[in-house]
Protein backbone atom coordinates (compact mmCIF):
# COMPACT_ATOMS: atom_id res chain seq x y z
CA UNK A 1 0.00 0.00 0.00
CA UNK A 2 2.72 2.40 0.63
CA UNK A 3 4.47 2.46 -2.31
CA UNK A 4 1.07 3.51 -4.05
CA UNK A 5 0.91 6.41 -1.60
CA UNK A 6 4.39 7.58 -2.31
CA UNK A 7 3.79 9.57 -6.10
CA UNK A 8 0.77 11.48 -4.38
CA UNK A 9 2.68 12.49 -1.34
CA UNK A 10 5.45 13.54 -3.78
CA UNK A 11 2.90 15.29 -6.36
CA UNK A 12 1.22 17.41 -3.40
CA UNK A 13 4.84 18.96 -1.90
CA UNK A 14 5.74 19.77 -5.94
CA UNK A 15 2.31 21.60 -6.05
CA UNK A 16 3.17 22.93 -2.72
CA UNK A 17 6.62 24.35 -3.73
CA UNK A 18 5.68 25.53 -6.97
CA UNK A 19 2.60 27.69 -4.78
CA UNK A 20 5.11 28.87 -2.83
CA UNK A 21 7.52 30.16 -4.73
CA UNK A 22 5.32 32.64 -6.54
CA UNK A 23 3.99 33.76 -3.23
CA UNK A 24 7.04 34.60 -1.96
CA UNK A 25 8.64 36.70 -5.16
CA UNK A 26 5.62 39.07 -5.30
CA UNK A 27 5.04 39.39 -1.25
CA UNK A 28 5.08 42.91 -1.48
CA UNK A 29 2.05 43.42 -4.16
CA UNK A 30 0.45 40.41 -2.61
CA UNK A 31 0.06 42.37 1.07
CA UNK A 32 -1.23 45.09 -0.59
CA UNK A 33 -3.76 43.16 -2.69
CA UNK A 34 -4.81 41.14 0.24
CA UNK A 35 -5.28 44.66 2.12
CA UNK A 36 -7.54 45.55 -0.34
CA UNK A 37 -9.23 42.10 -0.49
CA UNK A 38 -9.60 42.44 3.90
CA UNK A 39 -11.25 45.97 3.27
CA UNK A 40 -13.81 45.06 0.29
CA UNK A 41 -14.50 41.94 2.64
CA UNK A 42 -15.21 43.32 5.65
CA UNK A 43 -17.49 45.81 3.99
CA UNK A 44 -18.97 44.19 1.55
CA UNK A 45 -19.87 40.48 2.94
CA UNK A 46 -22.42 39.54 5.13
CA UNK A 47 -21.93 38.39 8.34
CA UNK A 48 -23.22 37.72 11.83
CA UNK A 49 -20.75 36.75 14.71
CA UNK A 50 -19.27 37.20 18.41
CA UNK A 51 -16.18 39.27 18.82
CA UNK A 52 -14.39 39.32 21.63
CA UNK A 53 -11.91 42.57 22.53
CA UNK A 54 -9.10 42.56 24.43
CA UNK A 55 -6.91 45.51 26.32
CA UNK A 56 -5.16 45.86 29.20
CA UNK A 57 -6.73 42.72 30.37
CA UNK A 58 -9.92 43.25 29.87
CA UNK A 59 -12.48 41.35 28.00
CA UNK A 60 -15.46 42.50 26.17
CA UNK A 61 -17.72 40.81 23.86
CA UNK A 62 -19.69 41.81 21.41
CA UNK A 63 -22.32 40.62 18.76
CA UNK A 64 -21.81 42.11 15.21
CA UNK A 65 -24.62 41.61 12.20
CA UNK A 66 -23.24 43.24 8.87
CA UNK A 67 -25.09 43.32 6.05
CA UNK A 68 -24.33 43.94 2.28
CA UNK A 69 -27.57 44.35 0.08
CA UNK A 70 -28.83 46.46 -3.21
CA UNK A 71 -29.64 49.10 -0.54
CA UNK A 72 -26.38 49.34 1.00
CA UNK A 73 -24.53 48.45 4.04
CA UNK A 74 -26.08 47.87 6.95
CA UNK A 75 -24.36 47.23 10.45
CA UNK A 76 -25.41 47.05 14.25
CA UNK A 77 -22.37 46.58 16.71
CA UNK A 78 -23.23 45.83 20.19
CA UNK A 79 -21.95 44.64 23.84
CA UNK A 80 -22.97 41.41 25.56
CA UNK A 81 -21.47 42.44 28.34
CA UNK A 82 -20.81 45.86 30.60
CA UNK A 83 -22.86 48.53 30.28
CA UNK A 84 -24.90 48.50 26.84
CA UNK A 85 -23.49 49.80 24.12
CA UNK A 86 -24.11 49.74 20.70
CA UNK A 87 -23.44 50.97 17.32
CA UNK A 88 -25.91 51.42 13.93
CA UNK A 89 -24.50 51.92 10.96
CA UNK A 90 -26.46 52.75 7.70
CA UNK A 91 -24.48 54.07 5.15
CA UNK A 92 -22.40 57.02 6.05
CA UNK A 93 -24.65 57.72 8.90
CA UNK A 94 -23.39 55.87 12.10
CA UNK A 95 -25.09 56.09 15.86
CA UNK A 96 -23.32 55.53 18.79
CA UNK A 97 -25.26 54.60 21.83
CA UNK A 98 -23.81 54.75 25.41
CA UNK A 99 -25.90 53.44 28.01
CA UNK A 100 -24.93 54.02 31.90
CA UNK A 101 -23.66 57.01 33.61
CA UNK A 102 -22.35 58.87 30.75
CA UNK A 103 -25.46 58.16 28.40
CA UNK A 104 -24.84 59.85 24.89
CA UNK A 105 -26.14 59.28 21.05
CA UNK A 106 -23.51 60.34 18.62
CA UNK A 107 -25.27 60.40 15.59
CA UNK A 108 -24.13 61.73 12.27
CA UNK A 109 -23.07 61.21 8.47
CA UNK A 110 -19.56 61.90 7.28
CA UNK A 111 -19.46 61.06 3.84
CA UNK A 112 -15.74 61.57 3.53
CA UNK A 113 -14.33 58.45 2.30
CA UNK A 114 -12.44 59.07 -0.67
CA UNK A 115 -13.67 56.72 -2.73
CA UNK A 116 -16.62 54.53 -1.86
CA UNK A 117 -15.88 51.32 1.03
CA UNK A 118 -12.78 51.37 0.85
CA UNK A 119 -10.20 53.16 3.43
CA UNK A 120 -7.30 55.75 2.92
CA UNK A 121 -4.70 52.26 2.06
CA UNK A 122 -6.22 53.44 -1.54
CA UNK A 123 -4.59 56.21 -1.58
CA UNK A 124 -1.26 56.18 -0.91
CA UNK A 125 0.15 53.08 -2.60
CA UNK A 126 2.88 52.23 -2.12
CA UNK A 127 2.98 52.41 1.99
CA UNK A 128 6.01 53.06 2.98
CA UNK A 129 5.81 53.37 6.45
CA UNK A 130 5.62 49.85 7.57
CA UNK A 131 7.47 46.90 6.29
CA UNK A 132 4.94 44.38 5.29
CA UNK A 133 5.10 39.88 5.25
CA UNK A 134 3.08 36.94 5.60
CA UNK A 135 4.25 34.82 8.22
CA UNK A 136 2.04 31.65 8.04
CA UNK A 137 -1.07 30.57 8.47
CA UNK A 138 -3.73 29.86 11.76
CA UNK A 139 -7.05 28.75 12.37
CA UNK A 140 -9.59 31.51 13.81
CA UNK A 141 -12.98 30.34 14.61
CA UNK A 142 -13.07 27.51 12.80
CA UNK A 143 -11.79 29.19 9.76
CA UNK A 144 -8.33 28.71 7.94
CA UNK A 145 -6.09 32.22 7.63
CA UNK A 146 -3.24 33.43 6.41
CA UNK A 147 -1.07 35.76 9.01
CA UNK A 148 -0.22 39.49 7.51
CA UNK A 149 2.37 41.16 9.82
CA UNK A 150 2.79 45.05 9.40
CA UNK A 151 5.58 46.23 11.14
CA UNK A 152 6.14 50.55 11.34
CA UNK A 153 9.61 51.62 10.76
CA UNK A 154 8.77 54.10 12.95
CA UNK A 155 8.00 55.39 16.38
CA UNK A 156 5.32 57.48 15.19
CA UNK A 157 2.71 54.66 14.10
CA UNK A 158 1.71 51.16 15.61
CA UNK A 159 2.21 47.48 13.86
CA UNK A 160 -0.81 45.14 12.89
CA UNK A 161 -1.32 41.60 12.74
CA UNK A 162 -4.32 40.59 10.68
CA UNK A 163 -5.62 37.27 10.33
CA UNK A 164 -7.34 36.78 7.53
CA UNK A 165 -9.71 34.27 5.98
CA UNK A 166 -8.12 32.31 3.01
CA UNK A 167 -11.43 32.53 0.52
CA UNK A 168 -12.84 35.59 1.04
CA UNK A 169 -9.84 38.25 2.99
CA UNK A 170 -12.22 38.29 5.66
CA UNK A 171 -10.84 39.92 8.85
CA UNK A 172 -11.52 37.32 11.73
CA UNK A 173 -8.87 38.79 14.11
CA UNK A 174 -6.89 41.98 14.04
CA UNK A 175 -3.84 42.80 17.11
CA UNK A 176 -2.29 46.20 17.27
CA UNK A 177 1.67 46.39 18.45
CA UNK A 178 3.41 48.99 19.66
CA UNK A 179 7.01 49.57 17.93
CA UNK A 180 8.46 46.88 20.21
CA UNK A 181 6.03 44.32 19.13
CA UNK A 182 4.46 44.06 22.37
CA UNK A 183 -0.04 43.72 22.34
CA UNK A 184 -1.80 46.79 23.02
CA UNK A 185 -4.97 45.07 21.98
CA UNK A 186 -6.81 42.26 20.08
CA UNK A 187 -9.99 41.97 18.09
CA UNK A 188 -10.85 38.34 17.77
CA UNK A 189 -14.38 36.63 16.19
CA UNK A 190 -14.87 33.53 18.49
CA UNK A 191 -17.66 32.62 16.02
CA UNK A 192 -18.83 33.73 12.47
CA UNK A 193 -21.16 33.12 10.29
CA UNK A 194 -20.09 34.33 6.54
CA UNK A 195 -22.57 35.06 3.82
CA UNK A 196 -25.61 34.22 5.50
CA UNK A 197 -28.77 36.69 5.04
CA UNK A 198 -29.65 38.97 7.27
CA UNK A 199 -32.78 40.11 8.02
CA UNK A 200 -34.52 44.16 8.86
CA UNK A 201 -34.91 43.03 12.21
CA UNK A 202 -31.85 42.23 13.28
CA UNK A 203 -29.82 45.74 12.37
CA UNK A 204 -32.75 47.35 15.03
CA UNK A 205 -31.36 48.82 18.31
CA UNK A 206 -32.52 47.13 21.24
CA UNK A 207 -31.36 50.17 23.33
CA UNK A 208 -34.01 52.91 24.81
CA UNK A 209 -31.92 56.45 24.27
CA UNK A 210 -34.72 58.95 25.14
CA UNK A 211 -32.70 60.21 28.45
CA UNK A 212 -29.14 60.40 26.59
CA UNK A 213 -28.06 63.21 25.40
CA UNK A 214 -27.38 63.41 21.80
CA UNK A 215 -24.43 65.09 19.61
CA UNK A 216 -24.66 65.55 16.09
CA UNK A 217 -21.75 65.63 14.19
CA UNK A 218 -21.66 67.12 10.28
CA UNK A 219 -19.10 68.11 7.81
CA UNK A 220 -18.34 68.98 4.42
CA UNK A 221 -15.32 67.16 3.19
CA UNK A 222 -13.21 67.29 0.78
CA UNK A 223 -11.00 64.28 -0.52
CA UNK A 224 -8.45 64.86 -2.84
CA UNK A 225 -6.09 62.71 -4.52
CA UNK A 226 -2.85 65.00 -5.10
CA UNK A 227 -3.08 66.28 -1.49
CA UNK A 228 -0.34 69.05 -1.54
CA UNK A 229 -1.34 71.28 -3.53
CA UNK A 230 -4.92 71.64 -1.05
CA UNK A 231 -2.80 71.41 1.77
CA UNK A 232 -1.59 74.97 0.73
CA UNK A 233 -5.26 76.17 0.64
CA UNK A 234 -5.86 75.14 4.10
CA UNK A 235 -5.78 77.51 6.54
CA UNK A 236 -3.85 75.50 9.38
CA UNK A 237 -0.90 73.57 8.49
CA UNK A 238 1.89 71.51 10.44
CA UNK A 239 5.32 72.69 9.52
CA UNK A 240 6.26 68.90 9.77
CA UNK A 241 5.10 65.79 9.90
CA UNK A 242 6.03 61.96 10.64
CA UNK A 243 6.96 60.30 7.58
CA UNK A 244 4.53 59.04 5.85
CA UNK A 245 1.59 60.48 6.35
CA UNK A 246 -0.14 62.89 3.89
CA UNK A 247 -3.35 64.95 3.76
CA UNK A 248 -6.14 63.08 2.85
CA UNK A 249 -8.60 65.21 3.12
CA UNK A 250 -9.54 68.67 4.37
CA UNK A 251 -13.68 69.44 5.81
CA UNK A 252 -15.17 72.02 7.60
CA UNK A 253 -17.97 71.56 9.59
CA UNK A 254 -19.53 72.32 13.23
CA UNK A 255 -18.90 70.89 16.80
CA UNK A 256 -20.97 70.12 19.46
CA UNK A 257 -21.62 73.24 20.72
CA UNK A 258 -22.46 75.14 17.59
CA UNK A 259 -18.69 76.38 16.69
CA UNK A 260 -17.40 75.93 13.15
CA UNK A 261 -14.53 73.83 12.83
CA UNK A 262 -11.58 72.99 10.32
CA UNK A 263 -10.76 69.52 9.61
CA UNK A 264 -7.21 68.09 8.37
CA UNK A 265 -7.74 64.22 7.78
CA UNK A 266 -4.04 62.43 7.15
CA UNK A 267 -3.16 59.48 6.68
CA UNK A 268 -0.17 57.09 5.74
CA UNK A 269 -2.19 54.67 4.10
CA UNK A 270 -2.74 52.34 7.27
CA UNK A 271 -2.85 54.33 10.52
CA UNK A 272 -4.45 58.34 10.44
CA UNK A 273 -5.04 61.08 12.27
CA UNK A 274 -7.43 64.04 12.20
CA UNK A 275 -6.79 67.55 13.42
CA UNK A 276 -9.62 69.93 14.36
CA UNK A 277 -9.42 73.70 14.65
CA UNK A 278 -11.97 75.71 16.40
CA UNK A 279 -12.20 79.21 16.88
CA UNK A 280 -12.55 80.05 20.81
CA UNK A 281 -14.66 82.91 22.34
CA UNK A 282 -12.72 85.04 23.97
CA UNK A 283 -15.09 84.69 27.22
CA UNK A 284 -14.15 80.85 27.01
CA UNK A 285 -11.03 79.39 28.68
CA UNK A 286 -8.89 77.66 26.47
CA UNK A 287 -8.06 74.20 27.71
CA UNK A 288 -4.59 73.45 28.79
CA UNK A 289 -2.68 70.93 26.72
CA UNK A 290 -2.87 67.13 27.49
CA UNK A 291 -3.29 64.13 25.50
CA UNK A 292 -6.30 61.15 26.56
CA UNK A 293 -6.24 57.82 25.73
CA UNK A 294 -9.10 55.40 24.96
CA UNK A 295 -6.54 52.40 24.86
CA UNK A 296 -4.18 53.00 21.67
CA UNK A 297 -6.47 55.75 20.65
CA UNK A 298 -4.77 59.21 21.73
CA UNK A 299 -6.59 62.38 21.78
CA UNK A 300 -4.18 65.63 22.13
CA UNK A 301 -6.09 69.20 23.43
CA UNK A 302 -4.36 71.90 23.44
CA UNK A 303 -4.12 76.01 22.09
CA UNK A 304 -2.28 78.00 19.40
CA UNK A 305 -3.61 81.39 18.43
CA UNK A 306 -6.51 81.39 21.02
CA UNK A 307 -8.09 78.59 18.59
CA UNK A 308 -8.70 75.08 20.14
CA UNK A 309 -6.89 72.18 18.55
CA UNK A 310 -7.82 68.73 18.91
CA UNK A 311 -5.73 65.84 17.63
CA UNK A 312 -7.33 62.31 17.48
CA UNK A 313 -6.23 59.08 16.28
CA UNK A 314 -5.45 55.26 16.57
CA UNK A 315 -1.23 56.51 16.82
CA UNK A 316 0.83 56.84 19.70
CA UNK A 317 0.64 59.65 22.19
CA UNK A 318 3.85 60.74 20.29
CA UNK A 319 2.27 61.50 16.99
CA UNK A 320 -0.58 63.51 18.19
CA UNK A 321 1.72 65.34 20.27
CA UNK A 322 3.97 65.92 17.15
CA UNK A 323 1.79 67.24 14.97
CA UNK A 324 -0.65 69.50 17.50
CA UNK A 325 3.43 71.33 18.21
CA UNK A 326 4.01 71.60 14.67
CA UNK A 327 0.51 73.69 14.09
CA UNK A 328 0.69 77.17 12.49
CA UNK A 329 -1.71 79.39 10.54
CA UNK A 330 -0.87 80.20 7.22
CA UNK A 331 -0.51 83.79 6.76
CA UNK A 332 -2.53 84.26 3.80
CA UNK A 333 -4.28 82.17 1.19
CA UNK A 334 -1.74 83.09 -2.23
CA UNK A 335 -3.36 83.44 -5.11
CA UNK A 336 -2.94 80.90 -7.72
CA UNK A 337 0.41 81.04 -9.63
CA UNK B 1 53.67 80.72 42.72
CA UNK B 2 56.52 80.45 40.44
CA UNK B 3 56.45 79.29 36.85
CA UNK B 4 58.08 76.15 36.98
CA UNK B 5 55.47 75.41 39.68
CA UNK B 6 53.09 75.68 37.47
CA UNK B 7 54.74 73.79 34.77
CA UNK B 8 55.80 70.98 37.33
CA UNK B 9 51.77 71.13 38.04
CA UNK B 10 50.58 70.70 34.79
CA UNK B 11 53.06 67.77 33.88
CA UNK B 12 51.88 66.11 37.03
CA UNK B 13 48.41 66.14 35.35
CA UNK B 14 49.71 64.53 32.22
CA UNK B 15 51.74 62.02 34.17
CA UNK B 16 54.86 63.82 32.36
CA UNK B 17 56.87 64.25 36.12
CA UNK B 18 59.50 62.37 37.18
CA UNK B 19 58.89 60.29 40.31
CA UNK B 20 60.89 62.42 43.20
CA UNK B 21 59.51 65.81 41.40
CA UNK B 22 56.29 63.91 41.72
CA UNK B 23 56.80 63.01 45.00
CA UNK B 24 57.24 66.87 45.76
CA UNK B 25 54.83 68.22 44.22
CA UNK B 26 52.18 65.65 45.68
CA UNK B 27 53.53 66.59 48.91
CA UNK B 28 53.09 70.24 48.80
CA UNK B 29 49.50 69.78 47.32
CA UNK B 30 48.26 68.58 50.18
CA UNK B 31 49.33 71.28 51.92
CA UNK B 32 49.38 74.54 49.92
CA UNK B 33 46.11 75.53 49.54
CA UNK B 34 46.96 77.91 46.50
CA UNK B 35 48.49 75.10 44.96
CA UNK B 36 45.87 72.65 45.40
CA UNK B 37 43.75 75.02 44.47
CA UNK B 38 45.27 75.12 41.18
CA UNK B 39 45.61 71.84 40.45
CA UNK B 40 41.64 71.61 41.20
CA UNK B 41 41.01 74.69 38.18
CA UNK B 42 43.39 72.49 36.07
CA UNK B 43 41.52 69.86 36.33
CA UNK B 44 38.01 71.53 35.49
CA UNK B 45 40.01 73.08 32.80
CA UNK B 46 40.64 69.79 31.49
CA UNK B 47 37.28 68.07 31.85
CA UNK B 48 35.93 71.48 30.12
CA UNK B 49 38.09 70.69 27.05
CA UNK B 50 36.96 66.63 27.04
CA UNK B 51 33.36 67.73 26.98
CA UNK B 52 33.35 65.32 30.58
CA UNK B 53 31.69 68.29 32.76
CA UNK B 54 29.04 67.20 34.39
CA UNK B 55 27.35 70.28 35.56
CA UNK B 56 27.31 69.97 39.53
CA UNK B 57 29.50 67.63 40.38
CA UNK B 58 32.61 69.08 42.11
CA UNK B 59 35.23 66.72 40.98
CA UNK B 60 38.00 69.01 42.03
CA UNK B 61 37.05 69.82 45.61
CA UNK B 62 36.11 65.40 46.01
CA UNK B 63 39.66 65.02 45.37
CA UNK B 64 40.69 67.54 47.52
CA UNK B 65 38.39 66.26 50.04
CA UNK B 66 39.60 62.68 49.38
CA UNK B 67 43.46 63.89 49.67
CA UNK B 68 42.35 65.33 53.34
CA UNK B 69 40.71 62.14 54.73
CA UNK B 70 44.12 60.55 53.51
CA UNK B 71 45.96 63.39 54.88
CA UNK B 72 44.14 62.50 58.42
CA UNK B 73 44.88 58.89 58.60
CA UNK B 74 48.55 59.09 57.74
CA UNK B 75 50.00 60.90 60.76
CA UNK B 76 49.19 57.51 62.68
CA UNK B 77 49.53 54.68 60.41
CA UNK B 78 52.99 55.66 59.12
CA UNK B 79 55.72 55.32 61.71
CA UNK B 80 58.83 55.01 59.10
CA UNK B 81 57.46 55.52 55.69
CA UNK B 82 56.21 59.39 55.72
CA UNK B 83 57.14 60.10 52.09
CA UNK B 84 55.15 57.24 50.54
CA UNK B 85 51.77 56.72 52.59
CA UNK B 86 50.41 60.38 51.39
CA UNK B 87 51.57 59.31 47.31
CA UNK B 88 49.71 56.28 47.92
CA UNK B 89 46.62 58.69 49.05
CA UNK B 90 46.90 60.69 46.03
CA UNK B 91 47.32 57.91 43.84
CA UNK B 92 44.23 56.33 44.63
CA UNK B 93 42.20 59.83 44.89
CA UNK B 94 43.37 60.62 41.60
CA UNK B 95 42.32 57.44 40.12
CA UNK B 96 38.96 57.92 42.03
CA UNK B 97 38.56 60.97 39.91
CA UNK B 98 39.62 59.03 37.00
CA UNK B 99 37.29 56.33 37.57
CA UNK B 100 34.30 58.88 38.25
CA UNK B 101 34.84 61.08 34.60
CA UNK B 102 34.65 57.51 33.01
CA UNK B 103 31.58 56.60 35.05
CA UNK B 104 29.62 60.13 34.06
CA UNK B 105 30.55 60.14 30.43
CA UNK B 106 29.19 56.45 29.89
CA UNK B 107 26.09 57.38 32.09
CA UNK B 108 25.49 60.46 29.55
CA UNK B 109 25.73 58.08 27.01
CA UNK B 110 23.21 56.00 28.21
CA UNK B 111 21.12 58.53 29.18
CA UNK B 112 21.30 59.34 25.45
CA UNK B 113 21.19 56.08 23.65
CA UNK B 114 18.16 54.17 25.40
CA UNK B 115 15.75 54.64 22.84
CA UNK B 116 17.64 53.39 19.91
CA UNK B 117 19.24 50.42 22.06
CA UNK B 118 15.60 49.31 22.87
CA UNK B 119 14.25 49.31 18.98
CA UNK B 120 17.06 47.70 18.20
CA UNK B 121 16.22 44.53 20.04
CA UNK B 122 12.46 44.74 19.31
CA UNK B 123 9.85 44.61 16.68
CA UNK B 124 10.94 47.10 14.45
CA UNK B 125 12.34 50.56 13.74
CA UNK B 126 15.26 52.86 12.62
CA UNK B 127 15.46 55.65 14.83
CA UNK B 128 14.22 58.42 12.84
CA UNK B 129 15.10 62.30 13.37
CA UNK B 130 11.94 63.01 14.60
CA UNK B 131 12.48 60.83 17.61
CA UNK B 132 13.40 63.67 19.68
CA UNK B 133 9.66 64.23 20.27
CA UNK B 134 9.95 61.47 22.20
CA UNK B 135 11.48 62.64 24.82
CA UNK B 136 8.49 65.39 25.67
CA UNK B 137 7.09 65.12 29.01
CA UNK B 138 3.31 65.31 28.22
CA UNK B 139 1.91 62.29 29.75
CA UNK B 140 -1.61 60.49 28.45
CA UNK B 141 -4.29 60.61 30.69
CA UNK B 142 -6.21 57.51 30.83
CA UNK B 143 -9.86 58.19 29.57
CA UNK B 144 -11.73 56.61 32.83
CA UNK B 145 -9.88 59.45 34.75
CA UNK B 146 -11.56 62.32 32.51
CA UNK B 147 -14.65 63.91 33.55
CA UNK B 148 -17.66 63.13 31.89
CA UNK B 149 -18.20 65.93 29.85
CA UNK B 150 -15.03 66.25 28.50
CA UNK B 151 -15.16 62.49 28.19
CA UNK B 152 -18.15 63.13 25.44
CA UNK B 153 -15.90 65.45 24.15
CA UNK B 154 -13.63 63.57 23.07
CA UNK B 155 -15.83 60.91 22.13
CA UNK B 156 -17.69 62.62 19.78
CA UNK B 157 -14.34 63.50 18.05
CA UNK B 158 -13.06 59.86 18.27
CA UNK B 159 -16.32 58.79 16.33
CA UNK B 160 -16.09 62.14 13.77
CA UNK B 161 -12.76 61.03 12.88
CA UNK B 162 -13.35 57.15 12.90
CA UNK B 163 -16.28 58.35 10.35
CA UNK B 164 -14.09 60.80 8.03
CA UNK B 165 -11.14 58.37 7.96
CA UNK B 166 -13.79 55.20 6.98
CA UNK B 167 -11.39 52.72 8.33
CA UNK B 168 -11.71 48.57 8.43
CA UNK B 169 -15.85 48.80 9.96
CA UNK B 170 -15.92 46.80 13.25
CA UNK B 171 -12.04 47.60 14.03
CA UNK B 172 -12.06 51.39 14.50
CA UNK B 173 -15.26 50.90 16.14
CA UNK B 174 -15.20 48.37 18.77
CA UNK B 175 -12.05 50.06 20.33
CA UNK B 176 -13.93 53.37 21.14
CA UNK B 177 -16.73 51.23 23.28
CA UNK B 178 -14.39 48.77 24.20
CA UNK B 179 -12.93 48.95 27.69
CA UNK B 180 -14.80 51.30 29.09
CA UNK B 181 -17.27 50.16 31.24
CA UNK B 182 -16.16 50.11 34.73
CA UNK B 183 -14.20 53.56 35.01
CA UNK B 184 -12.86 53.52 38.50
CA UNK B 185 -14.61 56.08 40.76
CA UNK B 186 -17.62 55.99 39.28
CA UNK B 187 -19.36 54.01 41.39
CA UNK B 188 -19.79 51.31 39.26
CA UNK B 189 -20.06 48.67 41.70
CA UNK B 190 -21.36 45.26 38.96
CA UNK B 191 -18.61 46.15 37.13
CA UNK B 192 -15.58 43.76 37.65
CA UNK B 193 -12.22 45.33 38.92
CA UNK B 194 -10.03 45.34 35.73
CA UNK B 195 -7.17 43.68 37.73
CA UNK B 196 -9.78 41.11 38.16
CA UNK B 197 -10.36 40.45 34.56
CA UNK B 198 -6.78 39.94 33.79
CA UNK B 199 -5.80 37.49 36.13
CA UNK B 200 -8.26 35.33 33.90
CA UNK B 201 -5.97 33.39 32.31
CA UNK B 202 -6.35 34.61 29.03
Amino acid sequence: MAHRRQPLLAGTTLALLLGLVPMAVQAGDDVAHWLDRMARAVETLSYRGTLVHTRDGQVDTFRIVHRADEDGIRERLYSVDGEPREILRDGHNVRTLLVGDQSLVIQGGIGARLLPNLPPNRLSHPIVAYRMSFSGSDRIAGLPTRVLEIRPRDQFRYGHRFWLEENTGMLLRSALLDHRGNYLQQLSFVEIELGVPISDGELESALSDEQAREIEIDELVRGQQGSSGELHRATWVPKRLPDGFRLASTGRGYNSEGQALEHLLFSDGLASFSVYIEARAEADLLTSDRIEAIGPVHIYTGSVDDHQVTVVGEVPSATVAFVARQLQRQPAVSPAR
Amino acid sequence: MTESNREHLSCLMDGELDKGAGKFLVRRLSSDEQLSGRWRRYHLIRACMHNELAGGIDLGSRVADALAAEQALTPKAASGSRWFKPLGGAAIAASVAVAALVAINTSLMEREQPELLASEAGFVSQPSPLDHAFAQPLVPVSFSETSAADRQRIRSYVVRHNQAAGGAGFVSYVPIVAGDRSPPGDGAAAAPEPAAAGSGGY
